[in-house]
């Protein structure tokens, strides 16, 4: 039987679980390491993410459609750079490589022309455009993310015209789209699995998490704190 | 006058225009109040639950989580326990078993059956190395697992700190609450905010309360949690609620015995007191309907469907 489905308005705390829940529909490896984080005057960045190379990704959404978000999001990483100490310190355990340009994935139901042109012209950061479609029926709802704009489809777009052009047109293009392939993940068989296996595969944070130097002194005068308490009392 | 009585008559025909129909809405009325309580019956939400994070290496967080669901089930809880602990198993002593049996009872059925209704069930790894080998095995517990899930308002998870591996699943997603021991001493407390580290960095909203164990003197309450809470803001930039606390237990609790038979009145003051915070705090409502989804989701992350 079909379902029939209508537009319908999302809540922003919907969306937000929503995103929060399904990184990886936005980014292939994304995880969040934190969420609502105030930038200052730059506003708040709705999510704070790392991909599989490490790269720091910022997400920011909005049920409507809002220009303004291009101009905070610059912002916001602006912001970034300039608190750069406090950030590695706040996320020294997450594999973050601060050395690279953060990505910027911007979520919203329609995006303006004017938007969709000035993010062109941006061409030193990494930014996805994703339109949203929120549906209801009767029973259930759905979301549709789509990806309307990627910096780097524009740079592949490019360096697939530049080798076209610069090869022999006898030789055989490869096609960076092939080369560029993900490797097929292959689902585990189901079989008798070590625990050893279990934990390698399922763990990879659980040895990585240490505490600072810092962290460590925080509960060395723990002792003394105490003393001090008993004395008082 | 034939022709007003006329007129008359034509109003009193087309008055159901002008005037509100009183008589009909509040029986329109009832109507939607009881489609509405229908309708919010038939939600099914997740299964409210609660991980609690030992952080000794013998009986003693045993103890207290089997004496923690004892206590929610006095005021009227149905409560599961569901034993995730690689070390220090609990289940088993609550039903009187030794440690290393395995939590099957005499119908072969995996969730057991605890004092004061309270169902019991108990994962680890050897378990779900068996339930990827084996299909038959993988759907009996599944099933009884749902099931076990659908008939309790709140279900108990605990761990180790040691056991933290293959729970990483369960520390993404699904839980709702963590409860996290800490004792007044340097290194118990490191292991402890080490635990909180890495829930944080597996889950950045997750929610994580501490219930301060071993206390001697009163003052030692404050202390420790303040410590805690300082560095976690510090370092973290995030909250720790505070649950409660238990006294140091007066003597040494025997693996071997029925764990639930031991009594002591401070501690169960201690404890039922962090039961009515937890009841609180979870805003847990007695038959709530479940969807029963909470294991069948952790089973999924360890490949198992």
């Amino acid at each position: 039987m079909t379902t029939i489905f209508h537009n319908a308005q999302i809540s922003n705390d919907k969306l937000r679980e929503i995103i929060l829940k399904n990184p990886q529909t936005l980014l292939p490896g994304l995880s969040f390491i934190d969420l609502q984080m105030s930038a200052d005057e730059a506003g708040i960045i709705d999510f704070l993410g790392v991909d599989t190379n490490g790269r720091m990704v910022l997400v920011n959404f909005d049920v409507k459609a809002n220009d303004q978000m291009l101009i905070d999001i610059l912002a916001q990483i602006q912001w970034l750079k300039k608190n750069q100490g406090l950030i590695k310190r706040l996320f020294f355990s997450e594999n973050v490589d601060f050395e690279k340009s953060p990505q910027i994935v911007l979520v919203g139901p329609v995006f303006s022309n004017k938007l969709q042109s000035a993010v062109k012209q941006i061409s030193d950061k990494d930014i996805k455009l994703f339109n949203f479609k929120y549906i209801v029926s009767k029973s259930d709802d759905a979301i549709i993310f789509d990806e309307i704009f990627s910096q780097n489809k524009i740079a592949d777009a490019q360096s697939l015209r530049n080798k076209i052009l610069t090869e022999q047109p006898k030789e055989v293009v490869e096609s960076p789209v092939f080369s560029q392939k993900e490797p097929l993940i292959e689902k585990p068989a189901l079989g008798l699995k070590n625990s050893e296996n279990i934990k390698k595969e399922k763990s990879p944070l659980y040895d990585v998490i240490t505490l600072t130097p810092e962290e460590i002194a925080e509960f060395m005068d723990f002792d003394v704190a105490l003393e001090q308490n008993q004395t008082s009392e | 006058m034939n022709k007003l009585k006329k007129l008359g008559k034509g109003l009193e025909d087309i008055s159901y225009l002008f005037l509100s129909p009183e008589e009909e809405e509040p029986a329109e009325q009832e109507v939607r109040v009881e489609k509405n309580k229908m309708l919010s019956e038939t939600i099914e939400k997740a299964t409210k639950n609660i991980c609690l994070i030992g952080n000794s290496h013998d009986s003693r967080d045993a103890f207290l989580v089997i004496n923690l669901g004892l206590a929610l089930a006095r005021l009227g809880m149905r409560i599961a326990v569901v034993d995730m602990d690689e070390k220090s198993p609990c289940v088993n002593f609550l039903i009187g078993k030794a440690k290393d049996i395995i939590l099957e009872n005499e119908e072969h059925e995996f969730v057991s059956k605890g004092p004061f209704g309270i169902k019991l069930a108990g994962i680890n790894s050897a378990l779900i190395e068996n339930m990827l080998a084996d299909k038959s095995l993988r759907t009996k517990i599944m099933l009884e697992m749902k099931k076990m899930e659908q008939d309790v308002d709140l279900v108990l998870i605990s761990v180790s700190q040691d056991s933290l591996f293959y729970m990483n699943p369960l520390l993404r997603k699904s839980i709702e609450e963590f409860l996290v021991f800490v004792s007044p001493d340097k290194n118990s407390m490191l292991n402890s905010y080490k635990v909180v580290k890495t829930i944080f960095s597996h889950n950045p909203v997750a929610k994580i309360g501490t219930i301060i164990t071993d206390i001697e003197h009163m003052y030692e309450i404050d202390v420790v949690f303040n410590k805690m809470f300082l560095a976690v803001k510090k370092y973290m930039v995030k909250e720790l609620y505070k649950y409660g606390f238990l006294f140091k237990l007066k003597q040494e609790v025997n693996n071997n015995s029925n764990i639930a038979s031991f009594y002591d009145a401070d501690l169960t003051a201690c404890i039922s007191n962090i039961a009515q915070i937890i009841i609180l705090r979870l805003n847990l409502e007695e038959n709530a309907k479940s969807n029963g989804e909470l294991f069948k989701n952790v089973f999924t992350e360890f490949g198992i469907e």
